[in-house]
């Protein structure tokens, strides 16, 4: 009896012990979420999973320069960044990501990257009424073993079936069949996933489900949430690191986000919100502020977009060029000015002319 | 500390077991601290304000022990009982039913009193009941002479600490005090290994499974379709008794490491005939206590019928509010108990009916009133059964398939039938855990008949290894556009 216990206690730990190590060794050593080490030469990667290689990339990789910050940005070209500016980027974008969640991001893409001289970085006017604790996703929902330097809770990586099957596996399946790493131009690019135009945008704008909020001014507690989220969000991690260059710009949503809000009856307040998130950001010596609004031909071009915000890599790839030279920068001198002209632009543009008889369909230029 | 952890498989359960026998080779009294520190480590893992709590209640209930045994008259060993359940119910209710009862009286005289938010300790139902009736057997004279070190070990022991069974003293320290227990024991090693194995599959594989679907279920109940109500009734029926049984299983597995035999908390409850048979069944712990300390106090059946009925349904109301701060807890408990009494009523009548059907509509009755018991209010459970018969047929929605959709099977089909295999492997699992309630052995059958085959040892490997490895999974953000 005793000998038949023993015998099983071995083999169960036994089989036990060797498929865990099994797997957990093959993950480590693959380690499809970069948090060892960069890529292996041996091996192809997918890159598709930004909350759980973003980390990864920023640890692990060689760049000199970062492109943050939402789905607007998972469009963005670092081999364009890099040929433009002359440097070494990567691309760190979290769709639905909140603006904490990036400077989080970036706080430990600069904990552990000494050499970052340029960010760029969008902010998104949806996100406006945002506090600094704001995210999408419960906390419990992020694979925090990834977020940290500390290598016990990395078990919760190297012993995950579903890290295994989904992502160490298909390193080994593409690597199989002879396939290539993705570039960083491609991750999390979306571009040819959706239809643009109007077709597109009509997809997820329903004009006539859109009802007023009640919600007309800007109370004092949220202006108060408003600074907290880009102070603590955006400008400190700035005003920390004096040596590098932060590009932050608001993203051109289209035409069809204003139509939005004013039947949301909440034009004044996203107005005078988007001035004083831009009144908190002009002025800081290492922060360069940039908005797009004035560029009608591209905001009142259905064909740039895939819904009321998400526009093609085409603006991303054009965002970029403005960027290098200063196209749209606003300063202290001139913010106001820039939001008196774009706002009046704003309230007074004929919407109703965007859609069809009925209100609701959205016409096509093409066709007027 | 949760059993389906990493560090508790890994490093905590390894260095228990380990350094508890190597210590009892020095001397037995180090191994007893150890485990005693170990537990409480246990304990405090997650919230370490949590063992202020329990190291008083265990402090003040030993204290009542000495007491109790030091009177010299019956007078005096009330008091002191009286003033000991007093204290640990007056402990139990502050942290339990605080808010419960301020919201009630709200409720009735209209007012708006504020909710004090206390956080309930972990395990607190379970370790105060096990001192309650650890108290009234030493008032019963029924208590032996436990040194505080055994005496707190019994109540720490971390196997069911946290969530059961609730083991009477007699159970445990004979057993931990024997010096033959004090060596490994190859044959409860793997046997404890075995049922340790098999309960952590039941939680991880199963019940959680079940759990990742019924959560959002009862928040979306109101547009759930039909469909969607039938799955969130029986669902949560299984996950319950998957989740709460396999960590009984657990338990009773780590305890046997240790040469402890706990006592069995579930026989197989769906295989009830009747409601009476169901609650010889499910919580044998929980029923044994109230019917010890609580029904036979009360008369039990010696005083006449109607008193027989009315002490069931204290009985059940009482448990009723053990499991939650809740009208909806103290329903459930009210209404097994109205079936009881009419099981008692109409007994010969029931003991008529074939088995299989009395069984199929005590599963059903059972079904409906766990929909009782996990639902946050009563309008949420009236929802479910009103979307059963207005919902409509359709579709089970991604919500329920993709708790099953599991990456390991995906991998293996890798591909083929994607769009029916998450829908497909749903009813799999349902299937196959009704199956398993209904026609197989429950765990502690198993383990206790089954032979320790090398194919027993490697099934229990490869469970093992595949639960942990399920203790992380990667989730998905969806972005949520306009």
């Amino acid at each position: 009896m005793k000998s038949v216990s023993k015998k099983f206690v071995i083999i169960t730990l036994s089989v036990f012990l060797v498929l865990i190590i099994a797997v957990g060794t093959l993950t480590a050593v693959i380690d499809p979420y970069f948090h060892f080490h960069a890529p292996l030469s041996v091996f192809r990667y997918p890159l598709n999973n930004e909350r759980y290689q973003n980390y990864g990339i920023a640890r692990n990789f060689d760049y000199n320069a970062v492109i943050a910050g939402t789905s607007m940005s998972e469009n963005f070209k670092p081999s364009e960044f890099d040929s433009l500016f002359n440097v070494k980027s990567v691309k760190l974008p979290f769709s639905g990501g909140s603006h904490l969640e990036v400077n989080e991001e970036l706080e430990f893409a600069f904990a552990h990257n000494d050499d970052i001289t340029c960010v760029i970085r969008n902010v998104d006017l949806f996100r406006a009424f945002d506090n600094k604790e704001s995210r999408d996703y419960p906390l419990d929902s992020y694979p925090t073993y990834l977020y940290d330097d500390n290598l016990l809770n990395d078990v919760g990586y190297i012993f995950n079936k579903e890290v295994f099957f989904k992502a160490t596996s298909s390193v080994i399946f593409r690597t199989l069949r002879g396939g290539q790493t993705d570039t960083l131009d491609s991750y999390m690019n979306w571009n040819s996933f959706y239809p643009f135009g109007p077709a597109g945008i009509q997809q997820n704008y329903h004009r006539d489900a859109v009802v007023p909020t009640g919600k007309t001014v800007i109370t004092d507690a949220e202006y108060e949430d408003i600074r907290g989220n880009i102070t603590e969000n955006i400008i400190k991690l700035a005003d920390e690191h004096p040596e590098t260059t932060f590009y932050i710009y608001v993203s051109p949503y289209s035409i069809y986000f204003f139509d939005y809000i004013k039947g949301l009856g909440e034009l004044d307040r996203y107005q005078n919100a988007e001035r004083f998130i831009l009144s908190l950001l002009v002025g800081h010596k290492n922060i360069r502020v940039f908005a797009f609004y004035t560029e009608k031909e591209i905001i009142c071009n259905p064909y740039n977009y895939r819904d009321v915000a998400h526009h093609s890599q085409d603006i991303n790839s054009q965002i970029l060029k403005w960027l290098k030279e200063g196209h749209d920068e606003l300063t202290a001198d001139n913010y106001e000015e820039y939001c008196d002209t774009v706002w009046d632009f704003f309230h007074n543009y004929d919407y109703d002319s965007l859609f069809a008889s009925d209100g609701v369909t959205i016409l096509d230029p093409a066709n007027k | 500390m949760l059993f389906n952890s990493y560090i508790f498989v890994l490093i905590f359960l390894p260095l228990c077991v380990g350094g508890y026998f190597f210590l009892n080779k020095i001397k037995p009294i180090f191994a007893s601290v150890f485990l005693l520190g170990m537990s409480l480590w246990f304990y405090g893992y997650f919230n370490p304000k949590y063992l202020l709590i329990i190291c008083i209640s265990i402090i003040l209930n030993y204290f009542a022990y000495i007491l109790i045994n030091k009177a010299n008259t019956v007078t005096r060993k009330k008091a002191v009982l009286v003033t000991a359940i007093t204290v640990n119910l007056l402990l139990f209710c502050w942290f339990k039913y605080m808010d419960f009862f301020i919201s009630n009286i709200n409720a009735v005289f209209k007012q708006n009193l504020p909710l004090l938010h206390i956080a309930l300790p972990l395990g607190i139902s379970f370790f105060t009941f096990q001192q309650l009736s650890f108290i009234i057997d030493a008032y019963r004279g029924e208590v032996g002479d436990y040194d505080y070190i055994t005496y707190a070990c019994y109540v720490a022991f971390f196997p069911q600490l946290v969530a059961g069974p609730i083991v009477s003293h007699s159970e445990f320290i004979p057993q931990f005090q024997n010096p033959d227990n004090k060596k490994p024991n190859v044959d409860n090693l793997a046997r404890g290994i075995n049922l340790f194995a098999l309960g952590l599959a039941k939680k991880v594989l199963i019940a959680d499974r079940f759990g990742a679907a019924i959560d959002s279920c009862f928040v979306l109940a109101p547009s759930m379709n039909a469909p969607s109500a039938l799955f969130t009734i029986i669902g949560y029926t299984l996950q319950l008794y998957f989740d709460f049984s396999g960590y009984c299983d657990m338990a009773l597995g780590i305890g046997r490491m240790f040469n402890i035999e706990l006592p069995a908390n579930f026989n197989s409850p769906y295989k009830a005939r009747d409601i009476a048979d169901f609650w010889k069944r499910w919580h044998l712990t929980l029923t044994r206590f109230f019917t010890r300390y609580v029904y036979i106090p009360l008369g039990g059946n010696r005083k006449g019928a109607v008193r027989t009925y009315v002490n069931i349904f204290i009985v059940f109301f009482l448990s009723g509010l053990w499991h939650g701060a809740n009208w909806t807890f103290v329903f459930w408990g009210v209404c097994h108990g109205i079936l009881l009494i009419l099981n008692r009523i109409f007994k010969k009548q029931i003991d008529k009916i074939p088995s299989i059907i009395s069984g199929f509509f005590t599963f059903i009755t059972v079904n409906i009133l766990w929909v009782f018991f996990r639902s946050p209010d009563f309008g949420t459970a009236f929802t479910v059964f009103k979307r059963l018969f207005t919902g409509g047929f359709g579709a089970l929605p991604d919500y329920i398939t993709e708790a099953f959709n599991l990456p390991e099977i995906n991998f293996i089909l890798r591909g083929s039938f994607a769009n029916i295999f998450p829908l497909a492997m749903t009813g799999v699992f349902v299937l196959l855990a009704l199956f398993i309630v209904f026609f197989t052995r429950n765990n502690c059958e198993t383990v206790a008949t089954k032979k320790m085959t090398v194919l027993r040892a490697v099934i229990t490997g490869i469970l093992l290894a595949w639960c942990v490895l399920s203790f992380e999974s990667v989730s998905s953000f969806l972005y949520f556009n306009f």
